[in-house]
């Protein structure tokens, strides 16, 4: 398996991170975008995380959680203004911080997040992606938009202003919940049905499951990068670190 | 940029390109096409274009509008596609078919403005997959010759000694999550048989398999979590 999109997912289980971002940009500048989002999350989000858990009461997970994002965001534009060829590369981002029985999770762009509770999948995040503008207004139905030609034009994207909103939520987890991370080419191509049958039938061995995954959508066509990162809870204890099961089984898909 | 071309009887009348967010169609002259028929209203029907997709909308629901026979509200349209408009036809090309647009190059593209606040939060949208080209796969089953889960009460889903079990959906498990559970994968080039966790390795044909998929024949023999399957693939399938 090839690595040239390795960058695109970080999980780290003893601070509760798991991360994916789909980078976009010529000559290869969007890997440049999505790799800065990664390093930024996983160096600088451990350390608050570890402020939280030895007392800080201020930030919250939610909102540190959104200064890292922001602090990413500043550097990729700044890298984008000045270093030649990177102009206009961005970046999606995916984030879940798991702390206590909560999860907070950041996006931005059409890389989404998904649960899996009882069996059922369940779509976490909005996309920032024209097609979810166009079936929001009415402007086709739902059932159309597997017709359209705007599955690659997202709305907003890391870096590529000095400011960017980022979508920002707060969820509850229990014991079984199992998280899915991934980037559009996973949700592009493959139905949630087919997505939720395979998360739930090999949970109990996420690094299969991602490779199933990962193949299911190669099978079907795959044309973009495909990331998933997996995570499932065994028990949500708030007090006991280390309480997150087999963190995570990211794979790297493979550009066709 | 795509073309629209209208013709009558087979005679064409005028061509334009899609070069405006949107176009009006009908009778009246202050329209982009301007269809001098009977049977349109004033202001038809008109082509808005929102990203990569040109969307036709009927403006006179009383007439009725139809595109390739079938009556359409408002709909994405594709190469080829023929608008009827009273006796003239008005045919949809596009050079770029939606498969041919490059969608490996994520771009950047404003947010269409909302009128009002977001939707109350609740439920997200689901926006479906694309629609791919469709694959191709392979039909097959597994017959249960033999299964020694005596010790765990059968559960309704859990198949019985005799049954036999279509393979039709992407993935099919046998066993118990969290003891011992091997997965059968439905994928264009066949049938795939995968340990997924539990001490015992899977054997085929009373050959141990290791972690890798194992690609499944017709008439294999498996044996895993207590189950022996004998697997069967349909023959209009096997010489894939």
């Amino acid at each position: 398996m090839r690595s040239l999109n390795e960058d695109a997912a970080a999980a780290d289980r003893e601070h509760g991170i798991a991360v994916v971002a789909d980078g976009m940009g010529g000559h290869r500048s969007g890997d440049v975008a999505s790799r800065m989002a990664l390093d930024i999350v996983m160096e600088r989000l451990p350390a608050r995380v570890r402020q939280f858990r030895a007392g800080a009461r201020r930030p919250m997970p939610l909102q540190f959680a959104e200064q890292v994002v922001g602090e990413a965001n500043r550097a990729i534009h700044a890298a984008a203004l000045e270093q030649t060829g990177c102009r206009g590369m961005g970046t999606t981002l995916a984030l879940a911080l798991f702390h206590g029985r909560q999860v907070a999770l950041v996006h931005v762009g059409d890389s989404r997040i998904y649960r899996l509770r009882g069996g059922r999948l369940q779509l976490l995040t909005r996309d920032d992606s024209l097609l979810s503008d166009q079936v929001e207004l009415g402007l086709i139905a739902a059932q159309d938009a597997s017709e359209s030609r705007n599955r690659h034009l997202v709305t907003q994207a890391l870096g590529v202003a000095r400011n960017v909103p980022a979508h920002l939520h707060e969820e509850d987890v229990q014991s079984g919940d199992v998280f899915l991370l991934c980037t559009d080419g996973l949700s592009d191509i493959v139905d949630d049905s087919d997505i939720e049958l395979v998360v739930d039938s090999l949970k109990t061995n996420l690094a299969l499951a991602a490779s199933h995954l990962v193949q299911l959508a190669n099978d079907n066509g795959g044309y973009d990068n495909i990331t998933v990162a997996l995570v499932r809870v065994l028990e949500p204890v708030a007090a006991r670190p280390g309480w997150l099961g087999s963190l995570f089984g990211w794979l790297p898909g493979l550009r066709r | 940029m795509a073309k629209l071309v209208l013709s009558l009887n087979g005679t064409v009348l005028q061509q334009r390109f899609i070069d405006a967010a949107c176009i009006s169609i009908g009778r009246d002259a202050v329209n982009d096409i301007v269809i001098d028929d009977a049977a349109l209203g004033g202001v038809h029907a008109r082509i808005v274009t929102v990203g990569e997709d040109n969307i036709l909308e009927d403006l006179q629901r009383a007439a009725g509008l139809r595109v390739n026979g079938s009556p359409v509200a408002r709909q994405i349209l594709h190469h080829r596609d023929v608008i009827e408009l009273g006796a003239h036809h008005l045919c949809y090309l596009s050079s770029r078919a939606a498969a041919e647009i490059d969608l490996d190059r994520t771009m950047l593209i404003n947010a269409l403005p909302r009128q009002g606040a977001p939707t109350a939060d609740g439920g997200v949208l689901a926006i479906p997959a694309a629609r791919t080209a469709k694959v191709r796969l392979p039909e097959g089953c597994v017959k249960v010759l033999a299964g020694v889960l005596a010790k765990t009460p059968a559960k309704a889903s859990r198949p019985a000694v005799g049954d036999s079990v279509r393979l039709d959906r992407v993935v099919t498990t046998f066993g118990i999550p969290g003891e011992q559970l091997v997965v059968i994968a439905r994928r264009p080039p066949g049938y795939f048989l995968t340990h997924v966790e539990g001490p015992q390795m899977p054997r085929i044909n009373q050959q141990s398999i290791d972690a890798a998929p194992r690609a499944l024949r017709d008439g294999d023999l498996i044996e895993a979590a207590g189950y022996r399957l004998e697997f069967r693939l349909a023959p209009f399938a096997a010489g894939q």
